[in-house]
């Protein structure tokens, strides 16, 4: 009677048990999901103040070639800042670029424009301080930056060594078979073997450097304004080679983190400065230009 | 003892230690349940700021069934002309109705080995190309997160190799003259190849509702069996 009574104790023992365990199992499965973040909720933005306003681009008269436009790291509210939400090891990239710039009858090529970051810069392009001013940049690589505050002096005072080398540039590489034809200096129509490879509003290169805007693409045929800032139109014979230099710039890698490799929790900015250097050569007129410029930011 | 009452006990017992299993399975996997909220005060002033201003990466594109080589990533074999369904997480972590429109990227390596993808306005030719996507449009409400379905087609005759894509989430804000397009690309690897291998899965998150309902079950049979004992003897006696 004793062994009954122990074993039916037993089996109420295990039924509550069996009743409260899922709750405690489910109680201690939410604590976890709490402390565990999921990754990947990085997010990345610029102010509002980073826009190129139009006194930025070229004025009808202005002897100035070099306009500026600058995100200093030195202003809390005027950067480019990455959040990245949790320490999981989300590591990422933040690129660059930029497009053409139009006007209704007019081009300003990316090729135009030189960019840098801005950045306490230290041996290896990284601060590592994250606190006191200018407003850090702790704890990512800054490939292209400059090592200025953005205190004293200018753009091109501090960082023309790296607005120099980092001027925006496209693709160079040829497409050798086209055009398929012979091509005259007065036609607009250009064949090519295939037409998908080439984009509306991109400049091409010929083989003897003059420039050709494509203004619309048929198949096998691309539509083009001959001779433009500051060429010639002229013959090619075909297979000279054309160069699609795109309607955008090649993406520039401007930040990597976290540094090191799978840090922590953060919040990573970096300064920005902007600078368009007008070649002579080409007859850019003063217009109301516009475009737009891509940040790209993904995990590696 | 009665078999019936061993039977029982064992039962129980066997359940328990099977819970407990689980617990520890959960335990273990845990980081890979649907996506959390976790944001701060810093986020929300944050959010709060891009509200006005409009300009950030405020989502993102998350696998449903992540891999354990690049979780973050989608990675796929499969041979020439087969066409892959997955799905993703598309999500707004901003506080406030967010609007962003979703691509396909072909991805590349630039010459020091980082990766870029092409833009909106290009055409993709490769994997880009591929993609088809349940939706495209999104204006998604604060902190929503949605489930979409996509395909991608391998072409048929496509030289079997690695190639990269991505799926681009972009949000584009009109300036004065130069707008500014901020987007969150996620890589896509799909290697093309005639013996594809299956790319392992993180498991699959455990949930409770089966489990506690089958347990409430058979505790109620069970607390049943032995009211019903109780009643009989009391009436024998």
């Amino acid at each position: 009677m004793e062994k009954n009574n122990s074993i039916n104790v037993l089996l109420i023992f295990l039924i509550v048990g069996s009743i409260f365990f899922p709750s405690i199992l489910s109680a201690q499965s939410e604590q976890k999901a709490s402390i565990n973040i999921l990754p990947g909720y990085i997010t990345m933005n610029t102010p509002s103040s980073f826009s190129f306003d139009r006194t930025f681009l070229p004025k009808a008269g202005d002897p100035s070639l070099y306009l500026y436009k600058i995100l200093t790291p030195n202003i809390e509210s005027s950067k480019l800042t990455v959040k990245d939400a949790d320490s999981s090891g989300q590591n990422f990239h933040v690129t660059m670029s930029l497009s053409n710039l139009f006007t209704s009858n007019q081009i300003l090529p990316f090729t135009n424009f030189s960019t840098t970051t801005l950045a306490i810069d230290t041996i290896n392009n990284i601060d590592v301080n994250s606190s006191g001013l200018p407003f850090p940049t702790a704890n990512i690589t800054a490939p292209i930056a400059c090592s200025w505050d953005g205190l004293n002096g200018t753009l091109d005072d501090n960082c023309s060594t790296e607005l120099n080398s980092n001027t925006l540039v496209g693709n160079i590489t040829p497409i050798a078979i086209d055009p398929t034809t012979n091509i005259t200096n007065s036609t607009n129509l250009i064949p090519v073997s295939n037409s998908t490879q080439y984009t509306i509003d991109e400049i091409i290169i010929f083989s003897d450097g003059e420039k050709a805007l494509i203004t619309q693409i048929d198949p096998g045929i691309l539509h083009v304004e001959r001779g433009i800032l500051g060429t010639t139109a002229s013959e090619h014979t075909p297979a000279s080679g054309i160069i699609p230099v795109g309607p955008e710039s090649q993406q520039l890698d401007i930040m990597v983190g976290p540094e090191p490799p799978g840090g922590r929790i953060g919040a990573y900015s970096l300064g920005f400065g902007f600078r368009s250097l007008i070649d002579p050569a080409e007859e850019i007129q003063a217009g109301d230009y516009s475009g737009h410029i891509t940040f790209t930011l993904y995990i590696t | 003892m009665s078999f019936i009452k061993k039977s029982i006990l064992a039962f129980l017992s066997f359940f328990i230690l099977t819970s407990l299993c689980f617990a520890q399975e959960i335990e273990s996997d845990s980081t890979n349940n649907e996506p959390q909220e976790e944001t701060s005060q810093n986020d929300t002033a944050d959010n709060d700021n891009k509200k006005k201003t409009g300009g950030g990466t405020y989502f993102s594109i998350d696998p449903v069934r992540p891999n354990t080589i690049k979780p973050t990533w989608f990675m796929y074999e499969a041979k020439p002309g087969d066409v892959i369904e997955d799905e993703m997480y598309v999500r707004n972590t901003a506080d406030y109705i967010n609007e962003f429109y979703i691509y396909g990227t072909d991805g590349a390596y630039n010459e020091d080995g980082d990766k870029i993808f092409t833009i909106f306005d290009e055409i993709p030719s490769e994997a880009g190309s591929w993609f088809n996507f349940e939706e495209t449009d999104y204006a998604l409400e604060p902190h929503e997160v949605i489930k979409k379905k996509f395909t991608i087609t391998i072409p048929e005759n496509i030289e079997p190799k690695e190639y990269l894509g991505g799926i681009a989430a972009e949000k584009l804000v009109k300036g004065s003259s130069v707008n500014r397009a901020f987007r969150m690309v996620v890589p896509v690897n799909i290697k093309v190849t005639d013996n594809p291998q299956s790319i392992p899965l993180k498991p699959i998150p455990v949930t409770y509702t089966p489990f506690f309902w089958i347990t409430l079950g058979i505790a109620i049979i069970s607390f049943s069996y032995l009211a019903v004992s109780y009643i009989k003897r009391r009436g024998k006696k």
